[in-house]
């Protein structure tokens, strides 16, 4: 009696909590959402519950409207930029961190600072910085030789997503940076001893040793980064509201607009689901990225040599 | 691949909690009541607030007041996170051009302006404007509680210098526009491509409608000739006149007011409460600077909107009789004319116009507008919406920057407040 409640009921029990957890704050919201993009529903759905169903209109409206489909063409570029500036950024950072010289823990510390300054803080403050008439970014860039006098950042969507990916980039690296930073000093030294042993220059240690070994970590955090570069909100809310005249939008902006401002909760819930199948299909494509073996000429899959990097991090 | 599948998830999906489920509204019983004003930038309003609500609750032993201040660009957002999540405060303040909206769902519970002790409607103690604007099929859902209307704010000394004198008229504030651009090296009008309030006044201006209403149907008004006309001309006021820096494509009126402040700009569209703040925050403008009805339109017409706000109670608030109370007592004329006062408003009530301490010669100007130079914006329940969704901001950023014409543009934001319309 005893043994068999252990066996059947027990595991249960205990997993109740996390299981609840997890219903209430994922499976229902998520499934509410997918439910809520098949109906029509405005502002007397909150007060009311009251919506209609109109079968698959939210996401032909998502695919014909010239509006969205930019929207989700921009989310997507800005994204991946965003990305590849963080990674560079990171990754430089994370080899100069990983050379020994003085005063070394104190630039890791500082280069924390960025990402623990709240998104809308730094939104708000970097809003200034780059101030078409009292912003420290023109002053600066005009005292560097370009005149940047009265330049207007955000009356334009190239020099307003400039602006946005700074305050972006500047926020997301640290933590790549501090996560690569780990993964070399992983590193076993005898793997770069031997490369060295064999003549490898700098460039060629960072291209067939340190990048091929970090390559799962690097899988990781691009695919972290790109959630997250595909979820900015803040820094855009916050530095242009999407604008000027919505060329800024995102598409966490455009759900939050389609939603609480044009109150078209359906059409904002479809929307909702389209970024998360975006989401979805990019990471499992890294996750076969990630599978697939290294290639390429320093590490020849004929000489067999293909599993020691991979083997030396698990 | 399951990893990265795991990775997805926790990452995706745990901030997607706030899923948008409705909830029948459920105001607490207990506790204190809850108040949200709208916040306007001006300062004394906390130090209003703070007095009037320890007046409050030493008036009326036992109930508690608890009020929350809402940034006004932000607080249509609240409103309706409030509403979907079953949060809503007892009594709030509310944009008059929102209420309607609010209403029409059926969120808020409807006014007793009839028990406030005058006509059925309340028509003779406040102003008709702000009651139409409360009205839906007929009931009224919000007490008129205060009003306002921007006019022309500028700098005397800076005129006066240039031997100008101020424009009363569209040529003339291109002609003495002109003449601060090129003769001064502040910007010569705030020409802001994120303030609606400063650009549709001037569809009146200039003879035409933003919207009327034919056979119980709104329609647009914006895509005539009239209207595509006071469109292109604001715009030009920056694209081609170049009379605000080109950052102002994304100012909005804080921002105004900030160049203003800090002496790069001579001539603003204001309320009283710009001019309040302003003085006070920068006491050496003091008698430098000088206010006038907004410049007049082609057809004659220098109408400004009439803004201003409601109190409104919360239908399904558990605690109406206090929340009545409450509103009663904000809106003793004595109390409305000592509010208005200090924050640079005009008392929706006429008798506390009548107790509104006599105003210095420089607000008079607000309150002619406001008297007799003034119109409110289409009362229906789509209005709110456009406003949220910077409808008419973004199609005038576009003829700012050249993008479109104000024809092209305006067409866009006719056909979209026409499907509003018809639902």
């Amino acid at each position: 009696m005893g043994s068999r409640f252990d066996r059947k009921v027990l595991p249960w029990l205990l997993l109740a909590p996390a299981l609840l957890v997890v219903f209430g704050l994922v499976v229902y919201p998520v499934g509410r959402t997918v439910w809520l993009s098949f109906r029509s529903a405005g502002l007397p759905y909150l007060a009311s519950g009251e919506s209609r169903f109109v079968g698959l209109e939210n996401y032909r409206h998502l695919l014909t409207d010239p509006h969205l489909r930019e929207v989700f063409l921009t989310t997507a570029v800005f994204g991946f930029a965003c990305v590849a500036a963080t990674m560079a950024a990171g990754l430089a950072v994370a080899l100069l961190l990983d050379q020994p010289f003085r005063g070394r823990g104190l630039l890791g510390v500082l280069v924390l600072l960025p990402w623990a300054v709240p998104r809308v803080a730094a939104g708000v403050v970097w809003r200034w910085m780059f101030d078409d008439q009292y912003g420290l970014v023109n002053w600066t860039l005009s005292h560097l030789g370009h005149d940047f006098t009265g330049f207007s950042w955000f009356n334009d969507r190239l020099p307003a997503f400039i602006a946005v990916g700074v305050v972006v980039v500047w926020q997301s690296f640290p933590f790549v940076a501090l996560s690569l930073l780990a993964g070399l000093q992983a590193i076993p030294p005898e793997v770069k001893e031997a490369a060295r042993m064999d003549g490898a220059g700098p460039l060629q240690m960072l291209r067939h040793v340190t990048l091929p070994m970090l390559r799962p970590l690097l899988v990781t955090l691009v695919v972290v980064s790109t959630i997250w570069d595909f979820k900015i909100f803040d820094q855009v809310y916050v530095m242009t509201g999407g604008g000027p005249y919505r060329s800024t939008e995102l598409a966490a902006i455009t759900v939050w607009r389609e939603a609480f401002a044009r109150l078209h909760l359906g059409s904002a819930a479809a929307l909702a689901v389209a970024l998360f199948a975006v989401l979805l299909v990019l990471t499992l494509a890294y996750g076969r990225l990630a599978r697939d073996e290294p290639g390429g000429r320093g590490v020849s899959p004929r000489q067999g040599r293909r599993e020691p990097p991979r083997a030396a991090l698990r | 691949m399951r990893r990265s599948l795991l990775l997805f998830l926790s990452v995706v999906l745990l901030p997607a909690c706030g899923a948008l489920t409705p909830s029948a509204g459920g105001a607490a019983a207990k506790g204190p009541l809850q108040v949200w004003i709208m916040e306007p930038g001006a300062p004394e309003l906390r130090a209003f607030f703070t007095s009037a609500t320890a007046d409050f609750e030493a008036a009326h032993r036992g109930d508690r007041v608890e009020v929350q201040f809402v940034p006004w660009a932000s607080a249509h957002d609240q409103f309706v996170t409030a509403i979907g999540g079953g949060q809503v405060p007892d009594v709030a303040e509310m944009g008059s051009t929102w209420t309607p909206e609010f209403a029409d769902i059926g969120a808020l519970a409807p006014a007793d302006l009839a028990a406030a002790g005058t006509g059925p409607d309340g028509a003779g103690r406040y102003l008709r404007s702000l009651v139409d604007g409360a009205t839906v099929d007929g009931k009224v859902y919000g007490v008129p509680w205060y009003a306002g209307a921007r006019a022309l704010i500028y700098r005397a000394d800076v005129l006066a210098a240039l031997g100008l004198s101020v424009p009363t008229t569209w040529s003339e504030l291109v002609s003495v526009g002109r003449a601060i651009r090129d003769r001064t090296h502040m910007a010569a009008f705030g020409v802001a491509g994120n303030a609606e309030h400063y650009v549709l006044p001037m569809v009146w201006q200039n003879g035409g409608e933003i919207a009327s209403r034919r056979g119980g149907v709104w329609r647009s008004g914006m895509s005539s000739p009239a209207a595509v006309a006071a469109v292109q001309f604001y715009a030009d006021l920056y694209r081609t006149e170049h009379f605000a820096p080109a950052g102002a494509l994304s100012w909005n009126a804080r921002d105004v007011r900030k160049a203003f402040e800090a002496g790069d700009l001579a001539m603003m569209i204001g309320g009283a409460w710009d001019l309040r703040a302003l003085l006070a925050a920068h006491p050496e403008l003091t008698g430098k600077v000088g206010t006038a009805l907004l410049p007049a339109g082609p057809a004659g017409i220098s109408d400004s909107f009439a803004g201003g706000s409601h109190l409104v109670v919360f239908a399904g608030t558990k605690k109406e009789a206090l929340a009545r109370r409450y509103v009663d007592f904000l809106l003793d004329p004595a109390r409305v004319a000592a509010f208005t006062t200090r924050i640079g408003f005009l008392p929706g009530e006429r008798d506390a116009q009548a107790a509104a301490i006599p105003a210095d010669p420089l607000y008079e100007a607000f309150s002619a507008q406001l008297d007799d130079h003034s119109r409110t914006y289409p009362p229906t329940r789509e209005w709110g919406g456009f406003e949220a969704d910077g409808l008419f901001t973004a199609a005038v950023q576009q003829v700012m920057a050249g993008k479109k014409t104000a024809a092209q543009a305006m067409a866009g934001v006719a056909k979209t407040m026409d499907a509003a319309f018809s639902g």
